[in-house]
């Protein structure tokens, strides 16, 4: 599909590493213009079309009314359905819908955890965590072991799973608890793969290698 | 062998919708409830609902596995003709939108519904503000549609299934508990909610599935 540069980007956001990761990877992969704002909150909650962020607003070159899109995964699919990073095929797309619900689950989970939730919460934690591994594992062989979810090309999962991990290891380099140093002994190499040619990835590496706490993110 | 089998709690909430979607498509399906914990480890990731599309009599294929709610009700919706112009990036945007924002004050009221006493006053706003944000912003798409009782078009599609199986559900968890926050969404609050609601309920493909949850 090719890329179309008619359109321009606003996405509002809180300036965190934050849940949006993917969507900026995606904009950079899709090569438009973009921009990010981040208004004073909770001022702009009740300006908001649903009183959070993100929000994506897309601005046309024909003049036609503003797109604006809320909830960060749909955005995401929005992007990425948009600019090729979707397959067509309809179990192909439920299976990266899937894989992304999964990382969202678990991440939201992750925060919890990060908030102060009980033993519990971290037992269940380290559970999907294990779970969401082995199953991305799985995909990636049934791949090929090619680096990518789907074929051999930059896919919107891959680009997610690295937003997901990213979110994951966001913590002060002297607080970083247990379970977070546990992850990184139990990635496969298949991941690796995946997150190495992310990290790597000429339209993706620049915006990477910005920010030095988090690059290479399996350090 | 059913050509579906879903896979979830006998409780309602978060596998309502895909049930519903498989009542109005009209196909052969079973639900299975796995016993937990102890059939945990034997699902894809360890949780539920699990979706399976069997293959065909005779086929060797390997049936196709689903897992993670939205997956697999925007995979039945899609599959079954309840998504509204599936071609239209954007509008498939906006559907899968207002299915988040629903799914949102679910996972609001559960929060709620499970926390600790100490956490109630906060979580209890929380699904306040939510529910305040969701009639204001959809009130306004349904009034946009021609107040006709649907989000999209003139038939029953995907955002209309996750409002119904959802309110419904909700409402069946709320009964007794508290008034307050029933009238959220009360037909006087948000009528043109309610007439999606009805209009769902009047699926002849639903009257059982109705009438079970009176």
């Amino acid at each position: 599909m090719a890329n179309s540069t008619a359109s321009t980007y606003t996405l509002r956001y809180f300036n965190v590493v934050g849940i949006i990761e993917p969507i900026r990877l995606l904009f950079l992969a899709s090569k438009v213009n973009w921009t990010e704002v981040h208004p004073e909150w909770p001022q702009a909650k009740f300006d908001q079309p649903f009183g959070r962020m993100p929000v994506l607003i897309e601005k046309s070159a024909d003049g036609s009314p503003d797109f604006v899109l809320t909830e960060s995964r749909t955005i995401e699919r929005y992007l990425a359905r948009k600019y090729g990073f979707m397959p067509a095929n309809l179990k192909d797309a439920a299976r990266q819908e899937q894989l992304r619900d999964l990382q969202a689950d678990v991440g939201i989970l992750s925060n919890e955890v990060r908030l102060g939730a009980g033993d519990e919460a971290k037992e269940r934690l380290t559970y999907l965590i294990g779970k969401l591994i082995s199953f991305h594992t799985e995909i990636l062989r049934e791949n090929g072991n090619t680096g990518h979810f789907f074929g051999n090309e930059l896919s919107y999962i891959d680009m997610s799973l690295y937003g997901f991990f990213k979110l994951i290891f966001a913590h002060p380099p002297t607080s970083i608890p247990t379970y977070v140093q546990d992850i990184k002994g139990r990635i496969t190499p298949e991941i690796a793969k995946v997150i190495d040619n992310v990290e790597n990835h000429l339209l993706l590496r620049d915006h990477i290698t910005s920010n030095p706490e988090f690059y290479p993110l399996f350090k | 062998m059913s050509p579906y089998t879903l896979r979830y709690f006998d409780i309602p909430v978060r596998g309502e919708t895909a049930k519903v979607l498989l009542l109005l498509s009209g196909a052969d399906w079973k639900l299975e409830t796995p016993a937990w914990p102890q059939d945990k480890d034997a699902q894809p990731v360890g949780k539920l609902p699990v979706l399976i599309e069997n293959s065909a009599e005779g086929s060797d294929a390997e049936p196709f596995v689903l897992t993670e709610t939205g997956a697999i009700e925007y995979y039945l919706a899609a599959k079954n003709g309840y998504v509204y112009q599936p071609d239209n990036i954007t509008l498939v945007a906006r559907q899968l939108e207002l299915r988040s924002h629903i799914a949102d004050l679910c996972s609001a009221f559960v929060d709620w519904k499970l926390c600790s006493n100490d956490q109630q006053p906060k979580l209890k706003e929380s699904y306040k503000s939510t529910a305040g944000y969701l009639v204001r912003l959809h009130e306004k798409i349904l009034k946009e549609n021609g107040s006709n009782s649907h989000y999209f078009g003139s038939k029953t599609t995907l955002v209309d299934v996750v409002l119904f199986a959802n309110i419904i559900a909700l409402r069946t968890e709320f009964a007794g508990l508290d008034p307050e926050m029933s009238q959220l969404l009360s037909e006087e609050n948000a009528p043109e909610i309610n007439k999606v609601i009805n209009a769902v309920s009047a699926e002849p493909a639903l009257a059982a599935y109705v009438a079970e949850t009176k």
